[in-house]
């Protein structure tokens, strides 16, 4: 971590002390403890549903501007709309306390248990237009996968995921009136759901048959975004822009991904053409002409579905569409990306 | 359609090119797809057996069988050489689609 953003941070802790030392004051002076603990109260019931929004970056317990026990709202910029006058009878303070700081603050008040360090956090709530490689999902399902790429049709762009992630296993709405996709997901909300982490409408999605006698080849939706929504690029900490040229993958092939859970991770293509069969909620579906990806330290885990695979090399070609994995992380498997891409008929917007 | 292919012996596979016939054994002329997609559905019969893939052992490409349980048993009953081609069986776990949670 940058010293700078150490400053920052530690300058957010000294305000939010002081407000806390402020508190505790004035409980002595004899001022009721009871309406701090009330404060609290409300706190608990309401943090996870404003931290859903947009621009809010954490709560804490302090005074009003008229120096009554109030929660406080700790915001990324001013101008946040939506945030009450009162909850439950106590009021609401909304205070600025900065972008930078937000980030570190909105973790640790998550309580997600992430070091201050870990500068950029794939289940957070991105500045649109969002970057790919982060949590997403549908917003019927409190879960979360991650954003794959940005791809295009005719000048319309589209998010690709998994259709577990996004389609509910088939059991989702596409089209015109299809359902909502989020960024992040609900499950990296509390499940709380908030109409600013809409980027999406459910387009299309490929059907999965859960039998063990299928033929299943993508596990695939996409989802009608636009540029001001979604990007084409990973947060800074990961490869950048995929390439808009896909490339077949092959025994003994350097890969990497980016997801919503573990991030930046790089393994080898240990086997091609496989016919599996994986476990889901709705039941065990055949998969046929899949890839494996193998590595010695976990390469996926729970909430990485929908991760591009592309090349480890300059070109960051894009070689599949991740979607599975075992219980260490260390085996994974993901649909051909041209599968994919035909599928839908869209091409990736990479570079 | 699917004879239509064999006949010019290839499979629907895309990476028939990466993964050539052994030609050191004269006596088959199977590709290592042909002989994983003919016996896929009998040992995917095998208690504990997931799936087969096309791999790599000791450099050569190989027939993968990979398992979640009862590999000891799967071992005993899969032959480590089929047609010319090297058979590996290996233990993966049960494979899941990972959303979170």
């Amino acid at each position: 971590m940058s010293r700078r953003i150490l400053l920052r941070l530690l300058a957010v802790l000294v305000v939010i002390g002081a407000v806390f030392v402020c508190v505790g004051g004035l409980s002595a002076q004899g001022r009721s403890g009871d309406a701090f603990e009330r404060v609290r109260e409300v706190q608990q019931r309401h943090t996870a549903k404003l931290m859903a929004q947009k621009g809010v970056v954490g709560t804490a317990v302090g005074l009003s501007e008229g120096g009554q026990p109030a929660m406080l709202v700790l915001l990324e910029e001013a101008g946040v709309a939506g945030i009450p006058a009162d909850l439950d009878g106590v009021s609401v303070r909304a205070i600025v306390t900065g972008k930078i700081e937000a980030l570190a603050s909105r973790s640790a008040l998550a309580g997600k248990g992430r070091p201050s360090q870990q500068k950029i956090d794939p289940t957070a709530w991105f500045k649109r237009p969002v970057p790919i490689g982060v949590s997403t999902g549908n917003s019927r399902e409190c879960s979360a996968g991650t954003i794959a790429c940005r791809v295009s049709k005719g000048g319309t762009v589209y998010a690709l995921s998994n259709n577990h992630v996004y389609a509910l296993e088939n059991n989702a709405t596409a089209g015109k009136n299809g359902d909502k996709v989020v960024q992040p997901g609900l499950y990296d909300t509390r499940c709380a759901y908030n109409p600013d982490s809409v980027i999406g409408t459910l387009a299309a999605f490929e059907p999965i048959e859960f039998s063990t006698t299928a033929g299943n080849r993508i596990d695939a939706a996409v989802a009608v975004s636009s540029e001001a929504h979604l990007g084409d690029s990973t947060p800074a900490d990961g490869y950048g822009t995929p390439s808009s040229q896909t490339t077949a993958a092959t025994l003994g092939m350097a890969v990497q991904k980016y997801g919503r859970t573990s991030s930046l991770t790089k393994g080898t293509v240990t086997g091609i053409d496989a016919i599996i069969n994986i476990g889901y909620s709705s039941g065990t579906a055949r998969f046929v002409d899949q890839i494996i990806v193998q590595s010695r330290s976990p390469f996926i885990k729970a909430g990485d579905s929908g991760s591009l695979l592309v090349t480890d090399s300059d070109e960051k070609s894009p070689v599949g569409l991740l979607f599975a994995g075992d219980s260490s992380g260390k085996f994974a498997i993901a649909n051909h990306i041209d599968d994919v891409l035909d599928a839908f008929g869209v091409t990736i917007d990479g570079q | 359609m699917l004879s239509v292919l064999l006949v010019f012996g290839v499979v629907s596979c895309r990476h028939t090119e990466t993964v050539e016939p052994q030609k050191a054994d004269a006596m088959t002329q199977k590709t290592i797809e042909q002989v994983q997609q003919e016996h896929t559905d009998a040992w995917m019969a095998i208690p504990g057996v997931i799936g087969t893939a096309i791999g790599e052992h000791n450099g050569k490409p190989c027939i993968l069988v990979l398992t979640a349980s009862n590999t000891k048993q799967a071992r005993a009953r899969i032959p480590s050489t089929v047609d010319g081609y090297p058979v590996v069986v290996q233990y993966t776990g049960e494979i899941r689609a990972l959303t979170e949670p």
